[in-house]
C-alpha cells in the first residue's frame, strides 16, 4: 500500500506494546499504525501478535536503530533484521532520524545531534543509499529535536536535509513538533523552516508532545524537551496546520512514547488532524470552485 | 573537529560525569549544560527499562537503591544494540559485585531468575517434536542427536530457593517474616506468550536437561546426569523431554 492509498485524512497513531494486545483484540478505529522494529525484533510474543495487526492495518515503520549518522558505521546486523521485518510486515514507509545512536560496540539510546557539514553529508549520504539499497525502496529521515548545534556547521538543518534528498532520493519525515521545539532551543524561525524544506520529498508527518522545562543552560529560560510524554501543544496544532498548507495532506502520526494514555486518547489527538487535514481540502476545493 | 573524533568524545561524555570544554557545541548561554539532556535521555531511559524488567528485584532490594544500581550499570555496561527488550542480561552478575549483595547473597540468583522470567514471557512456543519421530534412528544414533528445545525454556541453578521468594511477589502476599534457608534449588523455567512456570527438578534431571538445552550431545547429557546420580534413568528422562513439549528440533553430527 503506498502513503496516497492511506488517504488524503488518515491519521496515524504510534503502536507502542502497552496497546498491542488491545489492538488485537478489539482493533480500534485507527486507520493506520507506526511501530519502532526495535520493540518487536527482541520481542517474539508481541512480533507475533505485529503480524496479526498488520493483517488488518497499513503499518509504517520507524527505525531507531539504524543509525545513518554514526561515523563508526551503521549498524548491518540490525539493518538485516530490519529489512526482514520490512520484507515480513511490509509497512508502506519505512522511515528513520537525522542522528546517530551508536558508537562502535555501543548502543546510547538517544537520538544524537549531527553537525551540518560536507563530512557529515557524505557520511549520511552514502549511509542513507546503502539502507536505501538494503530496503530495495525509500527511506524517510526525519527532522531531529535539537538542543544543541554546532559551531562548525556549514549549513541549516534544512539546507543538508534538502541535499541529503537530493544526493539519495530519500524522501523526509517532518516532525512538527520538532521543529517547534528546536525553533525554541536553538533559536530558528519554525514556519520558514516547514517552507524551505522540499514539499515533495514529504512522506509523513509527525505530531507529538514535549515538555517545557527551567533551562540550566540559560537562566530564567525555559528549554523544551521532546518527552513524547504529552498531548501536542497548541503552538505545535499551529504549525501544523502551516505544514499542511505547505505539503498539503499527507499521512501524519501522533506519537505518544511515556506515560501513555488510553488508546481514545491518541485517537482523539489523530482525529484534530484529521479535522485539520480537512478543513484545508475544503478551502482547497472552494478555492478551485472560485478559481 | 573530524567526525569520528567529535562522536568519540560525545560518547565519552554521555557516560562519564564531565563534558570535555572543546566540544565545538552551541545553544544557550551554557551549550555543555545543554548537552547534559542528552547524558539524562541516555540515563533515565535505560534505568527505566532495568526498572521496567527488574521489578521483582526492586520490590526486594528497594527501588531507590535499585535505581541507582541501575545508574552505575547502564554507564558501565552501555547496550550492545538497539533492541533493548534484550538488554539486563548481565544486571544479575553486576548486582552480585555491588553492596546490597553483601547483605542479600541470594541477590544475583533472585535477579537472574526474574531475567529468565522476562524472556521466558515473550518467547513463543514451535509445535513441539513428537517421540514417535525417534523412530526413524537407530538406537546408537539417538546417542549422537542435539536437542533444540523451546525457546521459553531456561534452566536456573540457585544456592537458596529463591522460587519460594518469587512466589510471594508475585502472588502479593508478603508474610511477615521469611526465612530463606541456605538449600539449593534446581530450577525450570519454562513460559510463552505472556505466561511462565517455574518448577523444581532434581539435580540429575537437571543436569541432563540443563546440558541438553545448551546444545550437548544426548550421551554427553546421559553422562553428565550419571555423574550427578548413578542411578539416574535416562530412557525415562529422554522420553518425558517429549511427553513436556520440551523438544521444538534436533540435530545430529556424524
Amino acid at each position: 500500500m503506498t502513503s496516497a492509498q492511506i488517504g488524503a485524512y488518515s491519521t496515524g497513531v504510534g503502536l507502542r506494546l502497552a496497546h498491542l494486545a488491545e489492538v488485537v483484540a478489539d482493533r480500534p478505529p485507527v486507520p493506520w499504525f507506526e511501530i519502532h522494529p526495535e520493540n518487536f525484533l527482541g520481542n517474539p510474543h508481541a512480533s507475533e501478535l505485529l503480524d496479526e495487526v498488520a493483517e488488518h492495518y497499513p503499518i509504517s515503520m520507524h527505525t531507531v536503530g539504524v543509525s545513518v549518522g554514526s561515523a563508526s558505521g551503521i549498524d548491518r546486523a540490525h539493518l538485516k533484521r530490519v529489512v526482514a521485518l520490512v520484507d515480513r510486515v511490509k509497512p508502506f514507509l519505512v522511515s528513520g532520524h537525522l542522528a546517530w545512536s551508536t558508537h562502535e560496540d555501543a548502543y546510547l539510546n538517544d537520538l544524537l545531534p549531527l553537525p551540518y557539514d560536507d563530512e557529515s553529508l557524505h557520511l549520511l549520504s552514502t549511509h542513507i543509499s546503502e539502507v536505501q539499497d538494503a530496503l530495495g525502496r525509500q527511506f524517510l529521515i526525519e527532522n531531529p529535536s535539537s538542543y544543541v548545534a554546532f559551531t562548525h556547521s556549514t549549513m541549516s538543518e534544512v539546507e543538508f536535509l534538502g541535499e541529503l534528498v537530493a544526493r539519495t532520493g530519500c524522501g523526509l519525515l517532518c516532525d512538527v513538533s520538532n521543529i517547534y521545539l528546536s525553533a525554541h532551543n536553538v533559536a530558528f524561525d519554525p514556519q520558514r523552516y516547514i517552507e524551505a524544506l522540499p514539499a515533495n520529498a514529504i512522506g509523513e508527518l509527525h505530531l507529538g508532545g514535549f515538555t517545557a522545562e527551567a533551562d540550566e543552560a540559560d537562566a530564567g529560560g525555559t528549554v523544551l524537551i521532546d518527552t513524547h510524554a504529552a498531548a501536542v501543544c497548541e503552538p505545535a496544532w499551529t504549525l501544523y496546520t502551516h505544514a499542511v498548507r505547505s505539503f498539503g495532506s499527507i499521512p501524519t502520526l501522533i506519537e505518544w512514547d511515556n506515560e501513555i494514555p488510553a488508546l481514545p486518547v491518541l485517537i482523539a489527538e489523530a482525529r484534530r488532524a484529521d479535522a485539520i487535514k480537512t478543513a484545508f481540502l475544503a478551502q482547497e476545493e472552494r478555492c478551485d470552485a472560485v478559481g | 573537529m573530524r567526525l569520528a573524533e567529535l562522536q568519540s568524545q560525545m560518547c565519552l561524555a554521555l557516560r562519564a560525569d564531565t563534558v570535555p570544554a572543546d566540544l565545538p557545541l552551541m545553544g544557550g548561554r551554557d551549550p555543555r549544560r545543554r548537552f547534559l539532556i542528552h547524558r539524562r535521555n541516555y540515563e533515565t531511559s535505560l534505568i527505566k527499562a532495568m526498572m521496567q524488567k527488574f521489578p521483582a528485584t526492586a520490590w526486594l532490594v528497594g527501588a531507590a537503591d535499585l535505581m541507582e544500581a541501575a545508574r552505575v550499570f547502564v554507564h558501565a555496561s552501555p547496550p550492545a544494540e538497539p533492541c533493548i527488550s534484550q538488554y539486563g542480561r548481565d544486571f544479575p552478575d553486576f548486582l552480585s559485585g555491588t553492596s546490597l549483595a553483601a547483605k542479600l547473597p541470594y541477590l544475583r540468583d533472585f535477579c537472574e531468575l526474574e531475567w529468565h522470567l522476562g524472556r521466558a514471557a515473550i518467547a513463543i512456543d514451535e509445535p513441539p517434536v513428537p517421540i514417535s519421530v525417534l523412530a526413524r534412528f537407530d538406537p546408537g544414533q539417538l546417542a549422537g542427536l542435539m536437542l533444540r528445545f523451546q525457546s521459553g525454556v531456561r534452566y536456573l541453578h540457585a544456592g537458596r530457593p529463591v522460587d519460594e521468594l518469587m512466589q510471594i511477589f508475585l502472588s502479593e502476599s508478603a508474610p511477615k517474616s521469611f526465612m530463606l534457608t541456605a538449600e539449593p534449588v534446581w530450577l525450570e523455567i519454562r513460559g510463552a506468550r505472556g505466561a511462565f512456570e517455574i518448577a523444581r527438578m532434581t539435580a540429575d534431571e537437571f543436569a541432563f536437561r540443563n546440558i541438553l538445552a545448551r546444545g550437548a550431545k544426548v550421551e554427553q547429557a546421559a553422562r553428565v546426569a550419571i555423574e550427578a546420580n548413578a542411578s539416574f534413568d535416562i530412557t525415562t528422562a529422554f522420553s518425558n523431554l517429549f511427553a513436556q513439549g520440551l523438544v521444538a528440533g534436533w540435530d545430529r553430527q556424524e
